[in-house]
């Protein structure tokens, strides 16, 4: 047969098959659908993770209300604690003075008189035993002084006497609570004097002890 | 994105389906032609108008006939030209052709059409006649010729591609009629020298063969339409009246005829005589497809003039395509219309198998 057409004959292979430019274009829309989904995706998983975390910093302002109603009830422990110390604080205080004042008088032998009698306060670093367990603190303790006089057949041995008394580890209540003591100065009763001056210094053991 | 269809119109062997469009001086064939395989199946025809020089068919664009309902699930286009100043020769050069551009152009000077003419060609055969000596030796070969308006061709094929089909062929119909002729090679045989007759209204197209070689293709401006007008005249008939009295074999032409069908069938004559004394044969049988059934009122009228057998062309027999649609009364005048769908489907399977 004769093929003089004017139009040229389109190629029925290429015609039957996908255009490779179609394809590619299918392959690419392919891609972006994929790269899309998983953009959506990962949208979708950001957005409900912030959902969560709203959700649960909703919940933690419950939390942080407990929290600070917590903070604050340990705030009052710490210092009812603090109070409770000072009260103890004071409460030894008070036990030391008063009995150790009816524990001296007890104690000074009649040829001594007490011309002065001072009891003042030290602080020292010392382990400190709280409600919160042993914390590195400072502690008080308390520190005698005593000056006076002895006279009488023996003032020497009066002053001596006191100072024995006066002495840690003696079975008295101030020997149980003096940490040390010292007979500081004992003066006169030179060329047969009657009269003795003397000065003693006691260290108290610290309040938590 | 042509490409992007759910169903494939074409594998590797050619179009799954086809429309064929003839477009004639007097009407416009369209001809659906489906595949299953290597078996054509014809499905639809239609005839309608003839377009117009600006591809209109009445008040519609040829377009909106190819985009119509019927044709939806078709994707591919062939036309057949038998308008629009297109036209096909058989010419003979001597020697030996050269190269394809150096037959185009010898062709193209032939023909005498410049460059708003799209010219296509294939050379047929070469003969080497033999002399008393080397000089006397003479070589000559035939070219069969086509050339088509540029911008017609132009013009179909945007048509084709904005009803959104794909362009296959664009064909003058006298190859088309060739094409059909050779199908008939059971008419050829023995050496015989045939002639085959298409008749439309106003124009016919003559091919002639000997001992199965194409030697003559001839263009008429003169059609039915010439035999038809005798019949008007003297009966003051209309058209379609003067038809059917024809048909009806009651009228009897040969001494009643225009001047106009006497000098077209005394060409017809001419150009059989002249096969005849160039190559010897007589040519005993002429074949003719023409309308319906005038037909044998034309066998009747060119017997008498040029002397042979003349016989109504079974086209439609030699043609391996399914029964026609059952509602079609003229089957014979879709014959080149099938014949084209045929010759791209065997194109295809042949060249791709």
């Amino acid at each position: 047969m004769h093929n003089l057409s004017f139009w040229k004959m389109p190629d029925w292979r290429r015609e039957s098959t996908l255009d490779p430019r179609f394809l590619m274009v299918v392959v690419i829309a392919l891609f972006l659908i994929a790269g899309l989904g998983a953009v959506s995706f990962a949208y979708s998983a950001k957005s409900s993770a912030a959902k969560e975390l709203a959700k649960v910093k909703a919940n933690q302002t419950v939390i942080a209300e407990d929290a600070k109603e917590l903070r604050a009830i340990r705030k009052q422990i710490n210092l009812w604690n603090k109070a409770l110390a000072k009260l103890e604080e004071k409460q030894r205080k008070r036990l030391i003075l008063s009995r150790q004042l009816a524990e001296l008088h007890r104690v000074i032998p009649d040829d001594v008189v007490l011309q002065g009698l001072e009891f003042h306060t030290e602080k020292v670093d010392r382990k400190v035993k709280t409600a919160n367990g042993e914390q590195a603190g400072k502690v008080f303790r308390y520190a005698m002084s005593l000056s006076g006089s002895a006279s009488g057949d023996d003032p020497q041995a009066a002053i001596t006497l006191l100072a024995n008394r006066l002495s840690p580890g003696r079975d008295s209540l101030i020997g149980r609570t003096l940490e040390d003591s010292d007979l500081k100065n004992m003066s006169g009763g030179i060329m047969g004097e009657d009269k003795m001056s003397f000065n003693i210094v006691g260290i108290y053991k610290p309040a938590a002890e | 994105m042509s490409n992007f269809r759910l169903s494939r119109g074409a594998d590797r062997f050619g179009p799954k389906k086809l429309i064929v469009v003839e477009l004639g001086s007097d009407v416009t064939r369209f001809v659906t032609v489906a595949r299953q395989g290597a078996e054509l199946r014809w499905e639809k025809a239609k005839v309608l108008p003839p377009v117009d020089e600006e591809l209109m068919i009445g008040k519609e664009p040829l377009v909106n006939f190819l985009k119509g309902e019927e044709h939806l699930n078709v994707g591919y286009v062939s036309v057949l030209m038998n308008t629009g100043g297109g036209f096909v020769r058989l010419l003979s050069f001597s020697g030996n052709p050269g190269s394809a551009s150096v037959v185009t152009r010898e062709v193209r000077q032939t023909l005498g059409v410049g460059d708003e003419f799209e010219v296509r060609h294939q050379v047929m055969r070469r003969n080497q006649s033999e002399g008393e000596s080397e000089s006397e030796e003479k070589s000559e070969y035939a070219v069969l010729a086509a050339a088509v308006p540029k911008d017609k061709s132009d013009a179909l094929r945007k048509a084709v591609e904005d009803a959104g089909k794909t362009p296959v062929s664009l064909v003058p119909y006298g190859a088309a009629t060739a094409n059909l002729a050779e199908t008939s090679i059971d008419l050829m045989t023995n050496d015989k020298a045939v002639g085959f007759l298409q008749i439309g209204r106003k124009n016919s197209m003559l091919v002639l063969y000997v001992a199965e070689n194409l030697t003559l293709a001839r263009h008429f401006k003169t059609g039915f339409y010439a035999l038809l007008e005798t019949v008007m005249k003297q009966y003051g008939l209309d058209e379609e009246t003067a038809m059917k009295f024809v048909s009806s074999g009651s009228f009897e032409f040969s001494s009643q005829m225009s001047s106009a069908a006497k000098s077209w069938m005394h060409q017809v004559g001419i150009s059989l005589d002249f096969i005849e004394r160039r190559h010897g044969h007589r040519v005993d049988d002429l074949f003719i497809l023409g309308p319906g059934d005038g037909v044998k009122a034309l066998c009747t009228a060119f017997a008498g003039a040029v002397n042979r057998n003349v016989e109504p062309w079974e086209a439609l027999q030699n043609l391996q395509v399914g029964e026609p649609p059952a509602e079609l009364k003229d089957k014979q005048e879709f014959a080149a219309c099938i014949c084209e769908a045929q010759r791209i489907m065997q194109e295809g399977l042949t060249a791709n198998a």
